[in-house]
């Protein structure tokens, strides 16, 4: 494996920070990116000295590139890729205008796509890579006053999916997967409760895991969540001993 | 920079950047020339390890991952049928997908219907065998030296055990040729893409060092539609390249589409100059289609003699069944993969398929359980083939429908007589791997078409055939061949060596011309 860091978007809120702060512990670079300076600057001060802080908002595709050639120049390429959730108003969709939706939108969505994007330049160089995708659930069943980000963070999810579409079968060793940090619906409020830094530790863990067969796969908390197969095969299955079992992380 | 590109004017062109013109324009690059490669794919990203795709449909995503983006259609008499070929289409063509088998055929494969003798042809496999890094053991049944072929590394358990069992029937077996430098990290991409400079193929030993040179351009996602010229020289090739209609110029063109393709655009080329296409005035172009076809089979070696743990059998050649009773049979090796589950699985289902009850969903679902029984008590199989050499036929053809010039068309029809050596060939087989169980995998004859050839064979004699010995097309001045389309017979080996080497001959010949 090589030495390059691990880029951590959203780096500035709760779960971006613990993870960062999770991963540095383990002994891995981090390179944290996030809108405010002050909040990265306190990630820094709990991470310690392997953690990098880039101010960008990733919504501006401008930025994210120079944030990317910045973190190249500065620690070397992206070797592993973890993507956050935006913090986004909740806004009844009465209220919502079209543009408040779209800028939404756009920061979730087109910022993964740009780091994604920014990551797989180097990856696909080296053949090898790791993109960990964190979104939520919260578009299959969407609470009130969430439209905007009910509908980014499950177009991430499909993101993923045609992420790892379009590079399986031609790059088997980047590995790219979706992880849901909790169960049924993430609260993450920036208290640093227990349940806040075991997510972190479960989506560090998750990050460093580099089995190519993870490609595609579904996480919720610890959980990798297993697609429901009809019952006729799921009973073939059964005999054969062959049914899928999903992993968990200890 | 394809502007650029398109500005310049270079001394070839060379259509298809597989192994024939990989190597083609790198011995032209080598010898001074500039070359512009066109190439209908994508060169894609040089860590790829993209398999084969066979079943997927979509064209645009066949293109993204290297394969031919459209199904051929083959009539065998019963009406026409398509398949997805094994086809690559992309920088270094099919070869960068195949499992770098590199065989010489026998002096008589060359001696007994080629117009170049296999004397002659000595110095370019020497070479093609340098070059392409080919390891291997000398076959013990031939005479002819191989001073370039490298030592294979150390046999696994079961290929020992494979080659011991067939010793002792009385077979000479030997460790196959492949094209492999295995570099640190190999991963011996057989059927695969390299990541690599490790496999040696058409982008590998080809086009990379031809573009390294400094001297060579390519264009890829550049669709030759036709050939324009008149009665004695071409004038022009006519591509679609970025949506564009346009010609390109240049002293020399070669054609190195493949044996299927080669002639769909001689023949798509007819104009007043050329009624029935460019090339075509002896209605040659085309015709003499031939393949292998594979006789696929597993064999278990005796438990406790191979374990399987320790990967496939990949090494193991045979010759012994070259010529029985006097019929042309072909040379059998190992496919490196093992016959796990799923290959079982496919073979069951294929044998079920041929009845309307076990084309049900419910049949194919069941069909595992056998599968899961007959892999738990004979344990890993090994994966073998053997190539049965197909004789040139005129009625086999490539065919082009005017309507649809891009589309690969195939006549082709299995005469009683390959039908008859077949089954000698199972036979064979059968005898020659006595102890090791051999179980047929296909019972249907089995075209390969990766192993397609003689569209536009080589010859003497105009009346007789489409190029001549240099593999210039009879009666123009400047367009040549260089791919398996100008194979005279089809050989009892895998075509890629002899390909390759050709290549280089003629690639020679032209450079020599030129200077």
């Amino acid at each position: 494996m090589t030495t390059g860091p691990a880029v951590v978007t959203g780096a500035d809120g709760a779960l971006g920070r613990a993870i960062a702060i999770e991963l540095c512990a383990m002994g891995r670079r981090v390179v944290g990116l996030g809108r405010r300076q002050p909040d990265l600057d306190a990630t820094a001060a709990r991470a310690g000295e392997l953690f990098l802080g880039i101010a960008c908002d990733i919504a501006d595709p401008a930025e994210t590139r120079h944030a990317f050639s910045e973190l190249r120049r500065q620690v070397g390429p992206a070797e592993i890729l973890i993507t956050s959730p935006v913090e986004a108003p909740r806004r009844d969709i009465l209220d919502e205008t079209a543009e408040s939706f779209t800028a939404t939108v756009v920061a979730q969505l087109g910022g993964v796509m740009a780091c994604t994007h920014e990551a797989l330049v180097d990856m696909v160089e080296r053949g090898e890579g790791r993109i960990m995708h964190i979104g939520s659930l919260a578009d299959l069943d969407p609470v009130p006053a969430s439209s905007a980000l009910a509908v980014a963070t499950g177009a991430v999810r499909i993101f993923s999916r045609t992420v790892v579409a379009d590079l399986a079968s031609r790059f088997p060793r980047i590995v790219v997967n979706h992880w849901v940090p909790g169960d049924p619906t993430p609260r993450i409020d920036g208290s640093e409760g227990m349940d806040a830094a075991q997510m972190a530790r479960w989506g560090a863990k998750l990050a460093l895991m580099r089995d190519p067969s993870l490609t595609g796969s579904l996480w919720n908390g610890h959980r990798e969540m297993v697609r429901q197969v009809p019952l006729r095969r799921r009973i073939v299955l059964r005999l054969l001993g062959r049914q899928r079992i999903g992993r968990v992380i200890t | 920079m394809s502007g650029g590109i398109l500005d310049h004017r270079f001394d070839a062109i060379v259509v298809g950047a597989g192994m024939g013109g990989g190597v083609l324009g790198r011995t032209l690059t080598e010898r001074g020339l500039s070359v512009l490669f066109l190439e209908k794919g994508r060169s894609g990203w040089r860590r790829e390890e993209t398999g084969l795709d066979l079943t997927s449909e979509d064209p645009v995503a066949r293109l993204m991952f290297g394969a031919w983006p459209d199904p051929i259609e083959i009539d065998d008499g019963g009406g026409p049928r398509s398949m997805y070929a094994p086809l690559g289409c992309g920088v270094g063509g099919s070869s960068v997908f195949f499992a770098a088998t590199l065989e010489r055929p026998e002096r008589h494969d060359l001696d007994d219907g080629w117009p170049v003798s296999y004397e002659e042809m000595g110095p370019w496999y020497d070479q093609a065998e340098r070059i392409l890094h080919v390891r291997g053991e000398p076959d013990p049944l031939s005479d002819v030296p191989c001073p370039n072929l490298q030592a294979a590394p150390p046999s696994t358990a079961a290929d020992a055990a494979i080659m011991g069992q067939l010793r002792r029937n009385g077979q000479h077996p030997y460790r196959l040729h492949v094209a492999l430098r295995y570099v640190p990290g190999c991963a011996e991409c057989l059927g695969r893409k390299c990541p690599r400079t490790c496999k040696m193929d058409g982008r590998s030993a080809g086009v990379e060092p031809a573009l390294a040179t400094g001297r060579a351009a390519l264009l890829e996602e550049c669709e030759v539609l036709r050939l324009v010229g008149g009665p004695t020289r071409i004038s022009a090739v006519e591509v679609l390249h970025g949506g564009e209609v346009r010609r390109l110029t240049a002293p020399r063109i070669i054609l190195a589409a493949g044996a299927l393709s080669t002639p769909r655009l001689l023949i798509a080329s007819a104009s007043e100059a050329w009624p029935q296409g460019c090339g075509n005035g002896g209605d040659l172009v085309g015709r003499n289609l031939m393949v292998h076809l594979n006789e696929m089979f597993a064999v278990w070696p005796r438990r406790g003699d191979a374990t399987g743990a320790e990967g496939p059998s990949r090494a193991v050649a045979l010759r012994d069944l070259m010529i029985r009773d006097g019929h042309r049979l072909g040379m059998v090796q190992s496919l490196g993969v093992d016959a796990r589950e799923p290959e079982i699985l496919h073979a069951f289902r294929q044998r079920m398929s041929r009845h309307a009850l076990g084309r049900t969903r419910l049949a194919r679902e069941w069909a595992r359980v056998p599968a899961k029984a007959a892999s738990r008590v004979l344990g890993t199989a090994k994966l073998f083939v053997g190539l049965l050499e197909d004789h040139p036929d005129p009625a086999n053809r490539i065919v082009v429908d005017p309507g649809r010039p891009g589309q690969i068309i195939c006549r082709y029809h299995i005469p009683e007589e390959l039908q008859a050596r077949r089954r000698l060939f199972r036979r064979g087989i059968r005898q020659a791997f006595r102890n090791l169980h051999p179980l047929f995998l296909n019972h249907a004859a089995e075209p390969n078409w990766g192993h397609s050839c003689g569209t536009a064979r080589m010859g003497r004699d105009p009346a007789t055939s489409v190029v001549d010995p240099t593999c210039r097309v009879h009666g123009l001045e400047n367009l040549w061949i260089a791919d398996t389309s100008v194979f005279p017979t089809s050989m009892g080996v895998n075509p890629s060596l002899t390909l390759a080497a050709n290549a280089l001959r003629v690639g020679s010949i032209i450079a020599g011309k030129a200077s």
